[in-house]
Formats: structure tokens, C-alpha cells, sequence
């Protein structure tokens, strides 16, 4: 007898359809699984087997064939556990075949016929509505992620039995709604807030700045000096997701299979701080089944690479196609995966290999050591960080002092008009930030008046400041400007963007 | 002395990676770098300061020199060979224990009848240092001083270009072959000083630096002076080695006065404890020299802007260390953003510079009107 059951893969970080199908008929009994698999996927024979039997089925003495069509896409992943199960079991005459209609089932399954939890069940259940499907049978810890959809019943299952006995109307299992859960939880990280930074005038600014236009920023101080510190409040002074990029954040962090005992969807703008040995594959994504690297987690967010010269220089340079493309691209062999990464780059540095340049009397590095120390970060990279700020080492007086400084939460606010502004500058456009301006946009939108112009031409000359640095300074100063409210370019957003150029290491 | 003679003193000296301490009595108690080539192993034991080990040495290192091919190469270089003999070697150089055998210029070597002053000093150099270092440079290179000097990163450099920029004329003392140019940061100091002074070595061609090779030249940068500058030294420092090269060969040694409690200027303040003397100009060195010069009314006079006030304010707090605009902005009394452009302002007009991120120093010294 044949059945069909509907069930999802992950492609990238998106769900494409499937077909289970299973034919049970008379011949030399054997359990034969076709369909392109990879090694997880075969293996799915054992576990199936063995959880129905312990479910309390007996496994048929025939010829079994299982089918996972499409036949020509690798599938991998153990989501096909259930439903290869609930596609026998309807073969068998076990389960109604008019339950299934309609209805994607995913998950994987124990040997004692328990269902345990998958990856990527958001993007799944995100395509499964996209295509009209009414009701989707996912692992019970999985329901909160899946039931972050709306307009689409998600149904959580702890067994196998369970599934079968739902199926055939002999046990009701209420759809899985977000008001049954804590859906405000709040994982902002505990305690950063820029509140509790004092001093660091010149850095705040910076973030500020950074933030507003969401522009990369590199931040050069000595060792405690609070740069680490000054980069998870980041997050805190960015508005917070909207709710399509919720999806969009989540849906990654369910590929990567982050999402698990989450409810709600992510609402802070991400976070992600990977170690200086980190290898490029982790940072771009990658395997032989591509699972999204720091680059995407960080979409929508703060990529901060601490010590930043510490890193390979091959896994800084992989960077630099991702910051142009905001994704990144990864081919394998049984496909091309692509993955967003559209994220805000924060790199922090020394000032030399001792750290306490520039004051002689504690710095004991030499002048070449320390341009070989500058030059780990390659021109390009540096072309690419629109703001470099200098992170003080802080007073001991300033440390006591009990004066509370600006929360995040105000700063949010000028962040968010500035954001604004931009956001109805670039309407229309296929840009959101000024960062993102490229030539066109910067002739027309940071055009500078007669007076303005002598001077800031004057300024290059005297300053010998590259043709790079000036879209980058022009950049700034636009984002500058905006935080002021004002339209037009004026000489003191232009000193501070250039003052907040990196020229320093550059030259 | 005959033509071939040079070839054998060439040999002598320019082997690269030779025994230099001592390769001038060597050749004198043998007769003559002639006689060493041709001495075999028993006769070259016998003298004394030759190990067998470097009595194998130098056998080995003439069976793989070409005597002829090596001085036809010496003579296309460009470069100059002039042993002691020669009567283009510096008399400076004569009189002082330890002279070299023989010295490699590239260019010109520092004229006997002319002053010449050594500026010296740390590598890793504050604002302030620099700033002396060139101001000592061309103040003397105008009065028609030779500035010798090392050509190291730091006071070095910075005193000989300054010197090259007014128009005089500056020698650097290497610790390697002539023709290489250590360190290679400096190549266009090098190559002006190639054009306007000379590249002086006592080690011969494409012999590369080496620890040991520098204190050794220091001896000759002090001995090719009349008086040693000393700028900015650290308390253990190889201008100390210059400097007591100096007083071994009866050279004055002056000193720049720094702050105290500042690493870089302990060598400096020690010196002066010790007796040598804190100068401000050039003519302080001069009056030291007891040189009679028709510059005395020279004396740069301090230039004089006008400034719009904020700029005024913040130009007053800025000093030759490299501060914070943090600190900036607090001692002007200035908000952090307003300080932000004034600086910017102020570096475009050539008064300040950023000086490590986020910090900066003062670079010209005017008065205001």
C-alpha cells in the first residue's frame, strides 16, 4: 500500500517541500530508503524501526520502500524521522491517509518512540504558510519556535504514538499559541548599558555616531581601557528589531539550531563575539552542509572582533566581500548557499603590542614594531572601518565618581530620529543608511556649499588625506549632520568626521 | 704603497662578516694585509690576536675572494674605499684609539676643516624630541655645522633630515655595509644623504646589521665630531655607548634638558649630572665649541598668529606630549565636540598634529598677537 506524507528540508536558510512516500508490497522483506541522502538521513532506517516497535507496532515482514522526493536534492538533517514513521504507519493502515492532507510534519525520533527536537523548524513553518499549508507537526520543543508564525497551527508532539493517535482523531492536541507562553522575555544582556561607562566622551560619541549610520567602527585603546565593555552596549543604543527582521534574525538562529527553549522571537539586535583563532569557514558559514557562520548570527547586528589584529589575516580578508554584499555566498558540492549577513562591524585593537602608546614613558615598543603591529589590519579592512575612536585608559577619580552618565535608552532615541531621516532620504532607494551610500547617493545627498567646499578641499590638501578617506569622512559627516537635525553639511560635521577617520593608522 | 697593495688592504677590510676589533693592529704587527694573504696557517697562529679557528678563517675567506674581480666590483659601486693611509682619511678619525683600518663612503666623507656635531639619541622618541631634534638640525645646519649621525628611526633621523632640509650638509655612520640601508624605512634619507653628505661605514659591503656591529660604529659617529648632542635618551640606551666614546676621545658632550621623571630624558639628565652641558641652540653648542660665528644675530625669531579665541585656547593647552582630546577639551574648558573641530582647525592650519588616535601635540611654537 502507498502513502504520502509532507515534510520540509532546509536549503540555506530557507524550507523547501519534501514528499515522504512509503510503499509497503509482498517480496523478500526488506526496508529500503531512496532519495538522495546523506549519512543522518540513511541512518533514519534504525531509529524508525526501532520506535515503532517500541510504540507499540509491529514492523511488517515485507518489502518496504521509502521515498524522499524530490530525488534529485541532497537531504540531510534528521527531520525526517517522523514523518518517514507516520508515512509507514499510513502504508500500514495504522493512521487515516485524509489526516494527512495539509499538514507538515517534521522531527526526529528516539528509540523509544519519543520525538526530539530539529533545526530550522522557523524557516520551515515560514515557507509552510508562504505555500498555504493549514497545520504543521512539530517536536513539542520546538512548538514556541514554530508557533512565532502567525496564521498557521502549529502542533506539538511528544511521541510517536502520540502523533499516530492525533492523526486519527483518538487524542486532541490544542494548536500551540504564543499567549500560553512568556512571550516578553527580555535577554537584553544583563547590565550593559551605557549608563554604567563613565567617561569615555569620545568613544560614546563614536558609538553614537557608528550607530546611527551604521557605520563600522574600530576602537584603538590600551588593555581595561572599556572597549569590550563599550561594544555590547551597542545592541542597547540600536533600535530593536522590527518584526520582519525578528523573523528573519530567528529564522538564522533556528538554522543554526539556536533557538531551542526560546520563546518569542529575538528582539535584540544580535550580538556576536567570536574568538581571535576563529577559522574562516566558522566566520563565513560553511560545512559540508552549510550551517550559517558569525557573520549571519550577527545579521541585523554587531559583528565585534576583539583584538582585531589578532585575527588571521585570511579570516579578516573574507570579510570583505559580505561588507560589501551585506551576504555571503558559500558554494558546496551539492549546492550554493546563501546566507544574509548584513551586520555592523566593530573592531577593537591596541595602539601597539604593549598597549600603552602613546605615552613614552610606559610604551617600550619600537616604531617598527608597532607599524607591523598597525599593519596586521590590511588597507582594504581599514578602508572599510568609517570610524576609528580612541578608547581612553580611565581616572581612577572617574571610576569613583557617582555621577551616572546618559543611558543607553536616550541616546537610543537621537539613534532612532537620525535612522529616520535617513530612512526617508533613501526612499525608494536600495539603501537604508548612510554608511551604505555609495557614489551616486554621496554627490547627491552630501553635497557641500561654496564656503564649505574651499575648506574641506583645503583641509584634504593640508591633512594629505586620501580619496578613500574623503567618501568615507563624507559619509560621517552626513550621519553627523543628521544627528543634528540639519540638511545640510556643515564645517563641524566635516572636522568631526574627519577627526573620526582612521587616517592616523592609515598613514 | 703600490696599486696592487690597495687590492690586499680591500681584501683585508671588506670581507663581509670580518673580525673588526682589531683587524688594524693585526695588520700591523704582520707587516701588511699583503703579507697576511700570503702567510700560511703557522706563520698567521703566530701573531698575536689570531686563534687558529680564525687563522682557518682567513684562509678560507681568501681562497674564495677574487683579489682583482672584488676591487673591479668596488670601483664600479660608486663607493670609496679609504684605508688609514690614505691621505682622504678623515683626520678625526686618526687620532683616537681603536680607528678604524680602513672606512667605505658612499658619497662624501665629513670635511676635516669644517665643525660638525653629532645629534644622537632615542629611537622610540616623543613629540618633544622630535621637535629638538630637528630645530638642533637646522639651526646648526644653517650656521654650516655637519650634522653625523646614525640614520636610526627616531633623533637620528629626524636631526639629519631637518639638517638636509635647511640646506646643509649630514653624514650617517652605519652599523652595516654602505650600500645597505638599515633601517629600510629610512631609504629616502638615505638616498638624500648619498647627494648631500655621505654614508659612512667601517664594515664592508652587503655586510648585513648585526647587534654587535652598532657599538662599535658608535665609536666613529663621536669621533667624527667636535661635540656629541645628546637629545633624548633613555638611561641604558646605546647613546650612552656614544656618548662615552665621547669623553674617550676628549669630544664636549651636550645634552638637551628634559622633564624629570620622564624615561626618555633619564640618560639625558644623568649626563648632566655628570657634567655635561644643557644647551637650548645652536648657539649654546657653538659657545661650548668656542666658536667664533658670525651668526649670532641670527637668532630665529618666535613666530607670531592670531587666532580666533577657541582656537587660541586650545593651542595654549596643547603642549610637545601627546595628549587626549578628552584632557584637551578639559583644560580648555571647551565641550568635547567644539574641542573636536578647533583641533581639526588647528591641524589643518600646520599647528598640531594627531599623534596616536585621538591624541595630539603641538608642532610649531608661535606667540600670540
Amino acid at each position: 500500500m502507498f502513502s504520502s506524507v509532507l515534510s520540509f528540508g532546509i536549503h540555506g536558510i530557507e524550507g523547501f517541500c519534501v514528499n515522504v512516500e512509503a510503499d509497503i508490497s509482498d517480496g523478500m522483506p526488506m526496508f529500503e530508503l531512496v532519495g538522495y541522502l546523506s549519512g543522518e538521513v540513511r541512518e533514519a532506517r534504525e531509529r524508525v524501526r526501532t520506535a515503532l516497535r517500541n510504540s507499540g507496532y509491529s514492523f511488517p515482514v515485507k518489502r518496504i520502500t521509502l521515498n524522499l522526493s524530490p530525488g534529485n536534492v541532497r537531504k540531510h538533517g534528521t527531520g525526517y524521522d517522523l514523518p518517514m514513521a507516520v508515512a509507514l504507519l499510513a502504508a500500514m493502515g495504522e493512521i487515516e491517509p485524509c489526516g494527512l492532507d495539509d499538514t507538515l510534519i517534521i522531527g526526529e525520533l528516539t528509540l523509544n518512540g519519543g520525538v526530539s527536537g530539529i533545526n530550522g523548524v522557523l524557516p520551515m513553518v515560514m515557507k509552510a504558510r508562504g505555500m498555504g499549508i493549514r497545520r504543521c507537526i512539530v517536536p513539542m520543543i520546538n512548538a514556541a519556535e514554530g508557533a512565532m508564525v502567525d496564521d498557521i497551527e502549529i502542533i506539538g508532539v511528544g511521541t510517536l504514538k502520540e502523533t499516530a493517535d492525533y492523526l486519527n482523531g483518538r487524542m486532541r492536541i490544542e494548536p500551540y499559541s504564543m499567549e500560553s507562553s512568556d512571550a516578553s522575555e527580555n535577554d537584553e544582556a544583563a547590565g550593559c548599558d551605557l549608563k554604567y561607562v563613565k567617561g569615555q566622551l569620545m568613544a560614546r560619541r563614536g558609538l553614537e555616531i557608528a550607530a546611527s549610520g551604521m557605520h563600522n567602527i574600530l576602537m584603538v585603546g590600551a588593555p581595561g581601557a572599556g572597549k569590550s565593555m563599550l561594544a555590547k552596549c551597542i545592541p542597547t543604543i540600536l533600535p530593536s528589531l522590527s518584526k520582519e527582521e525578528a523573523l528573519e534574525v530567528s529564522s538564522i538562529y533556528s538554522v543554526a539550531g539556536l533557538l531551542k527553549n526560546r520563546k518569542g522571537l529575538i528582539r535584540e539586535r544580535p550580538f556576536v563575539s567570536p574568538h581571535h583563532t576563529v577559522t574562516d569557514i566558522a566566520m563565513t558559514g560553511g560545512g559540508t552542509y552549510p550551517r550559517p557562520g558569525n557573520i549571519s548570527l550577527a545579521h541585523r547586528g554587531v559583528l565585534f572582533l576583539d583584538e582585531m589584529a589578532e585575527f588571521s589575516r585570511y579570516t579578516l580578508e573574507v570579510l570583505r566581500q559580505p561588507l560589501e554584499d551585506r551576504s555571503i555566498t558559500v558554494a558546496r558540492n551539492h549546492g550554493t548557499y546563501v546566507y544574509p549577513a548584513d551586520f555592523m562591524l566593530v573592531g577593537a585593537m591596541n595602539p601597539c603590542p604593549c598597549g600603552a602608546y602613546p605615552d613614552l614613558s610606559k610604551c617600550t615598543c619600537t616604531e617598527p614594531a608597532r607599524r607591523r603591529y598597525l599593519n596586521r589590519l590590511s588597507r582594504p579592512m581599514l578602508d572599510r572601518m568609517d570610524i576609528c575612536v580612541d578608547v581612553e585608559k580611565i581616572e581612577y577619580s572617574e571610576l569613583l565618581s557617582r555621577e551616572q552618565a546618559e543611558s543607553s535608552e536616550s541616546v537610543r532615541k537621537r539613534v532612532i530620529n537620525a535612522q529616520l531621516s535617513q530612512k526617508e532620504r533613501f526612499k525608494g532607494r536600495r539603501i537604508l543608511f548612510n554608511s551604505q551610500m555609495g557614489q551616486d547617493e554621496i554627490n547627491r545627498f552630501c553635497r557641500l556649499s561654496g564656503a564649505i567646499n574651499d575648506w574641506f578641499a583645503e583641509a584634504l590638501k593640508k591633512l594629505d588625506i586620501s580619496a578613500r578617506s574623503y567618501t568615507r569622512i563624507l559619509r560621517v559627516a552626513r550621519t553627523v549632520a543628521d544627528l543634528d537635525g540639519k540638511g545640510e553639511i556643515g564645517r563641524e560635521h566635516l572636522a568631526e568626521a574627519i577627526q573620526l577617520n582612521n587616517s592616523y593608522i592609515l598613514n | 704603497m703600490n696599486n696592487e697593495d690597495i687590492k690586499y688592504d680591500y681584501w683585508w677590510a671588506g670581507m663581509p662578516g670580518s673580525f673588526h676589533a682589531g683587524i688594524r693592529q693585526i695588520a700591523d704587527a704582520a707587516g701588511s694585509a699583503r703579507r697576511l694573504y700570503e702567510m700560511d696557517k703557522d706563520e698567521l697562529t703566530g701573531i698575536r690576536g689570531i686563534s687558529e679557528k680564525y687563522a682557518e678563517d682567513i684562509i678560507r675567506k681568501r681562497r674564495e675572494w677574487d683579489l682583482d674581480a672584488e676591487y673591479e666590483k668596488l670601483q664600479r659601486s660608486g663607493i670609496r674605499f679609504i684605508p688609514w693611509y690614505d691621505p682622504n682619511y678623515p683626520a678625526r678619525l686618526s687620532n683616537i684609539a681603536g680607528a678604524p683600518f680602513a672606512i667605505f663612503a658612499y658619497g662624501d666623507i665629513p670635511e676635516d676643516d669644517r665643525l660638525s656635531v653629532a645629534i644622537v639619541g632615542a629611537r622610540n622618541c616623543s613629540e618633544y624630541g622630535r621637535m629638538t631634534a630637528e630645530k638642533f638640525g637646522s639651526e646648526l645646519a644653517e650656521m654650516g655645522v655637519q650634522i653625523i649621525s646614525g640614520m636610526a628611526y627616531g633623533i637620528d633621523g629626524f636631526g639629519q633630515a631637518a639638517a638636509l632640509d635647511a640646506g646643509g650638509r649630514s653624514f650617517a655612520v652605519l652599523g652595516c655595509g654602505v650600500n645597505i640601508c638599515y633601517p629600510s624605512t629610512n631609504r629616502r634619507l638615505y638616498e638624500r644623504l648619498r647627494k648631500n653628505g655621505g654614508i659612512i661605514s667601517e664594515y664592508g659591503m652587503y655586510t648585513q646589521p648585526q647587534p654587535g656591529l652598532f657599538p662599535p660604529r658608535n665609536r666613529i659617529i663621536s669621533a667624527l665630531s667636535d661635540a656629541v648632542l645628546v637629545v633624548e635618551a633613555r638611561e641604558k640606551s646605546g647613546t650612552m655607548i656614544t656618548v662615552d666614546m665621547a669623553l674617550e676621545q676628549g669630544r664636549d658632550v651636550a645634552v638637551v634638558p628634559g622633564r624629570i621623571g620622564d624615561p626618555l630624558s633619564t640618560g639625558c639628565i644623568r649626563l648632566w649630572k655628570q657634567g655635561a652641558v644643557p644647551v637650548t641652540d645652536a648657539e649654546d653648542i657653538m659657545c661650548l665649541l668656542d666658536e667664533d660665528h658670525n651668526n649670532a644675530g641670527k637668532r630665529k625669531k618666535t613666530e607670531k598668529i592670531k587666532l580666533p579665541d577657541t582656537e587660541a585656547r586650545v593651542y595654549k593647552v596643547l603642549g610637545p606630549y601627546a595628549m587626549s582630546i578628552s584632557d584637551i577639551a578639559d583644560k580648555a574648558k571647551l565641550p568635547v565636540r567644539q574641542a573636536v573641530c578647533v583641533l581639526v582647525e588647528l591641524c589643518i592650519k600646520g599647528l598640531a598634529k594627531e599623534n596616536g588616535s585621538g591624541h595630539y601635540v603641538r608642532i610649531r611654537d608661535c606667540e600670540m598677537i
